[in-house]
């Protein structure tokens, strides 16, 4: 079943790298077609992905949230699919040029962790593992999918590229992806807490994770109140965003190989 | 009569500055800067740590500024209660803007986010003011009293089970209630299952052995010692000999690469420093002294924690979450 798991990962990695010279072919040469192809190779890339995420849920007889691996490839995965949701409702262009890169990139990083499948540890055998992973991976997908949309935007801003959707759609599009993935960024704390004090008797210990969601979730209040309050929309926005999903990268990896704590599941 | 108005005016200073956009979004950077340098800064470390790290100039400035227990800090507490303050301001005029307008869900859901926050703030100071938490050490047959004296929880087993790498499987604690010498509650707890009787929770948090050490010194004397896996102690005898407990294991199969199944001290073993590995039921000689290994037991570590806050923190946690939704996903 291994071989199932780790060679499809590969081959769906190899997709998604495919969406993302695609995509970026489609900024350099403007065609549609090429656009329309980076959105099937996403397509395809989910199916792989998707194979190989089976096989291990089969091997393991759990969802794949309990360690890096398994919560990095179920990141990607979402991510991938949240292109394609976006796409299909948003109907915006380059969609694929701004998401697929981290897709990408989650993938491969992925395939070179360790893919041993270890017993669930005391601590995390608990249902609110499902629920605290699954609407981190949803939050934090999403917000991939924001930074992607307000990259574009600022490159829009910076090079007057005509190929690019209109500013005011990539912007609008990006609050709308934050607007959406925030009540989960919400949840993944709250889901945290509730299992935090069944756990361990406690909801919050500013362990160092614990401070880094809190952070990233003001980072992103922060945004939605310049937005919502005070009407900031365009370029103070699109940074917000862009420096919100750093925050939630260093959520996610910068606080488990920087600092030890309650959620060193990372070996 | 002028000097009423200009306490009026006052009053109407502070609580347009409380109800400022700019001061709630400068309290947030703030909390988030400060949250930022707790996870910099190790908190709650021994002072060598901190000597190792800064260096003793700024190790001694960081201590003096309580950046070391910053979550602790005084100033930490006076960030989140002037945010509660913002909070509060932030919330009495979105419910006055709620009275004058019908524009319903998205001013609603506004109020009721701002709102849980308060309440969240209110389960937490709740919680810190009327409960406590602590720690119990309990040995297997053995009863604790429950801070209140109500009642005792006995531990009747513990377990630790691991598959045949060695990994943790689980920590189980076989635990009864117990009130005016009779049992009224049984329950097996693991980690994320704990006890629950008369607003206290009793949570798995570590386990271990402890033994008795027999000494037989010069002249036929016998001296019992407590030891245990903890290793906190070393044991010294009148004449001034030690023996310090490294480690203790269940049983002597986990020293041939076969780990242990179930945690049960069959054959329990003590490493002494310097003096090697010492089995039940096989004395050691030492120089003038005879060791002997009587026995040793389980005990489990129980958080013990009361915490009647946590329901209005639940409740908080369910506003946040009805309102953060209200502003987001209704369209407005």
């Amino acid at each position: 079943m291994l071989n199932i798991e780790a060679n499809f990962l590969i081959f769906a990695a190899s997709a998604y790298f495919a969406a993302m010279i695609a995509g970026f072919l489609f900024i350099a040469f403007k065609k549609a077609m090429l656009d329309r192809s980076a959105i099937l190779f996403l397509v395809v890339g989910l199916i792989l992905h998707t194979i190989s995420l089976g096989a291990r849920i089969s091997a393991s007889g759990r969802l794949p949230f309990a360690n890096l691996y398994e919560s990095m490839t179920s990141f990607a995965w979402g991510i991938a699919l949240i292109i394609l949701i976006v796409n299909y409702i948003y109907n915006v262009k380059a969609a694929a040029t701004a998401a697929a890169p981290i897709a990408f990139l989650a993938a491969l990083y992925a395939s070179t962790l360790n893919k041993a499948i270890e017993p669930l540890m005391p601590a995390l055998q608990s249902n609110w593992l499902l629920a605290h992973v699954g609407v981190a991976i949803v939050a934090y997908g999403i917000f991939a999918v924001s930074f992607g949309t307000a990259v574009l935007y600022l490159v829009k801003d910076k090079y007057k590229a005509r190929w690019l959707p209109a500013k005011e759609k990539l912007d609008e599009l990006t609050y709308s992806l934050i607007a959406f993935a925030f009540p989960f960024m919400i949840l993944v704390i709250i889901t945290g807490a509730v299992w935090a004090e069944q756990a361990w008797g406690t909801y919050w210990s500013w362990d160092p994770k614990e401070t880094w969601s809190l952070i990233t979730t003001l980072i992103y209040l922060g945004y939605l109140h310049a937005r919502l309050v005070m009407g900031w929309q365009g370029k103070i926005a699109a940074w917000f965003a862009v420096i919100g999903f750093l925050a939630v990268i260093f959520t996610y990896l910068g606080v488990s190989f920087l600092f030890s704590g309650l959620h060193s599941y990372t070996q | 009569m002028k000097n009423v108005l200009s306490t009026q005016q006052l009053l109407e200073r502070i609580w347009s500055l409380f109800s400022s956009n700019v001061f709630a979004v400068v309290l947030l950077v703030i909390l988030a800067a400060v949250s930022l340098l707790g996870t910099v800064i190790p908190q709650r470390e021994a002072p060598e740590v901190y000597l190792k790290l800064y260096g003793e100039v700024f190790s001694r400035f960081f201590g003096f500024l309580n950046l070391t227990n910053l979550y602790a800090a005084p100033f930490f507490y006076i960030i989140l209660g002037l945010l509660g303050l913002s909070l509060f301001a932030c919330s009495c005029n979105r419910l006055i803007k709620l009275l004058k307008e019908k524009d319903g869900l998205y001013h609603w859901g506004s109020f009721f986010s701002h709102l849980s926050v308060l309440v969240i703030y209110l389960g937490v100071i709740y919680g810190g003011v009327a409960g406590f938490s602590g720690y119990a050490q309990i040995e297997k047959g053995k009863d604790f009293l429950a801070p209140g004296g109500l009642f005792s929880v006995r531990l009747n087993d513990f377990n630790a089970k691991f598959d045949a790498q060695g990994r943790p499987l689980a920590y189980t604690s076989d635990l009864s209630v117990r009130e005016n010498g009779r049992e009224v509650l049984r329950k097996t707890i693991s980690v994320n299952d704990p006890l629950s009787y008369k607003g206290l929770k009793f949570y798995q948090s570590s386990y271990g052995l402890t033994g008795w050490l027999e000494i037989r010194g010069p002249g036929g004397k016998i001296e019992r010692s407590r030891i245990s896996k903890d290793a906190c102690c070393a044991y010294y005898t009148p004449t001034g000999q030690r023996f310090h407990v490294v480690e203790m294991f269940p049983d002597l199969h986990v020293l041939h690469g076969r780990p242990i199944e179930n945690y049960e001290p069959n054959e329990p073993l003590a490493m002494i420093e310097n003096i090697g590995w010492l089995v039940k039921g096989k004395p050691l000689k030492w120089g003038k002294y005879t060791l002997k290994l009587l026995g040793a037991v389980e005990y489990t570590g129980l958080q013990v924690k009361k915490d009647p806050g946590v329901w209005v923190v639940y409740l908080g946690f369910l506003l946040l979450t009805v309102g953060v939704g209200m502003v987001l996903y209704v369209k407005h």
